[in-house]
């Protein structure tokens, strides 16, 4: 009898463990499924629903050049999974991909051997684990990114931090989230500090900015599907799948931070340091909005 | 004629003290107007809210300040304040608004 009490409350513990644990998320889970219902709503028949969706643009426009109805996982291909010119561009240039030069250096990195000969693979056994990052430090209480968790290994085995902007750090992360291809996006919200950080991107994103007066919603969210001037602009839903990148503007493969830097100016604003707790937040909240798609990187854009 | 020469040089000498001291005015002015631009940039740099080509106009106004370009000074630094004063307001009323464009 007493064992059998005992079981209950072992089993009592663990299943309030579990609820406790999950009901972090539960806000975040919800703000996931709008998005998504948003996009796959929006992209289900851009024809029929433009007066709603695509007021200003031209229908003969959608009839042509729009891929439509795009699934869920399609939206890991950014703008790709819905203008045709996009996904036919991408294609040609990616018969010979441009980040294939730093993919494969980003290899001989990731295995390089450091000054104490130990190398990366020490810190990450499996080097495919882009799905979980960023993730949630329970004991540092913040967010860490892949390129921050790169770093700390390096000062862990006595060598400088990479510089954020620096080609190193984005080659290994295209190694790594080349290894990760074909996961699906796995960000967890443990805690109640993990949600605050969570509902700190979450404003970051929201939260109009700079001169311009832009939040990054205007653009990814209601904008998305329609064009500045030549730009077609790229959903929220699948935007982080294919970091790192090679942009072709710069000429160079590069991080999400770097672009996320870029498009903050783009409205204005000073943009937040690299790296830093307002930035870590919105990589935070964009991921989680993307959880399920799965991971395609290192990919080129333009 | 000594008395001539003498009150033309009176009269310069007066006159390029008021210049000398008007220059001084201005320089004061231009750098409290750059001091004041740069406090209420840092206000807003330190709330992450500062617009993107503040800094630049501080900077600028500094440079004309050492030119002795005054009055370009002052305006550039008034300039930088307003964007300052503005990215900080704006900010307060987004705040307060930045909810209701969430997707549900």
């Amino acid at each position: 009898m007493l064992k059998a009490i005992e079981k209950i409350i072992v089993a009592s513990t663990v299943l309030c463990a579990f609820l406790s644990a999950g009901a972090f998320d539960v806000q975040a889970e919800k703000d996931r499924l709008a998005m998504q219902n948003y996009f796959l709503t929006k992209f289900s028949d851009p024809l029929g629903k433009s007066a709603s969706y695509f007021p200003y643009v031209d229908p003969e426009e959608i009839k042509k050049d729009y891929i439509y109805p795009v699934k869920l996982e399609d939206f890991a291909h950014g703008t790709a999974a819905w203008y045709r010119p996009t996904k036919e561009q991408l294609s040609e240039i990616n018969d010979f991909p441009p980040y294939e030069i730093a993919l494969d250096e980003g290899k001989v990195l990731f295995y390089k051997k450091f000054a104490n000969g130990k190398s990366y693979a020490e810190c990450f056994p499996n080097p495919a684990v882009r799905d979980i990052y960023p993730l949630f430090d329970t004991t540092k209480k913040e967010v860490v990114t892949l390129e921050v968790a790169i770093n700390e290994c390096r000062v862990k085995n006595g060598e400088n931090a990479l510089k954020y902007e620096q080609d190193d750090i984005a080659k290994i992360m295209a190694y790594m989230a080349f290894e990760s291809r074909g996961k699906p996006l796995a960000i967890k919200i443990p805690t109640k500090e993990a949600m605050a950080a969570y509902d700190d991107g979450k404003k970051e994103f929201y939260k109009q900015r700079g001169y311009f007066a832009l939040n990054c919603a205007e653009c990814h969210v209601a904008g998305s599907g329609q064009r500045i001037r030549a730009e077609a602009l790229s959903p929220t839903l699948g935007s982080v799948t294919h970091f790192p990148v090679y942009r072709l503007k710069w000429g160079a493969i590069g991080t999400l931070q770097r672009r996320l830097q870029g498009c903050i100016e783009d409205t204005g604003s000073l943009a937040p340091q690299m790296q830093s707790k307002e930035l870590r937040n919105l990589e935070y909240f964009l991921t989680y909005m993307s959880n399920g798609l799965k991971i395609d990187g290192p990919d080129t854009r333009k | 004629m000594k008395k001539i020469f003498l009150g033309i040089g009176v009269i310069a000498m007066v006159l390029l003290s008021t210049a000398n001291a008007s220059s001084e005015v201005s320089q004061q002015s231009a750098d409290t107007a750059i001091a004041t631009a740069e406090a209420r940039y840092g206000e807003a740099v330190h709330a992450n809210v500062a617009w993107r080509k503040t800094h630049e106009f501080i900077a600028k106004a500094k440079v004309m300040s050492k030119e002795a370009k005054y009055q370009e000074a002052i305006d550039l630094a008034n300039r930088a304040k307003l964007e300052a004063d503005l990215a900080l307001q704006e900010s307060a009323e987004y705040d307060k608004t930045w909810q209701a464009v969430v997707v549900k």
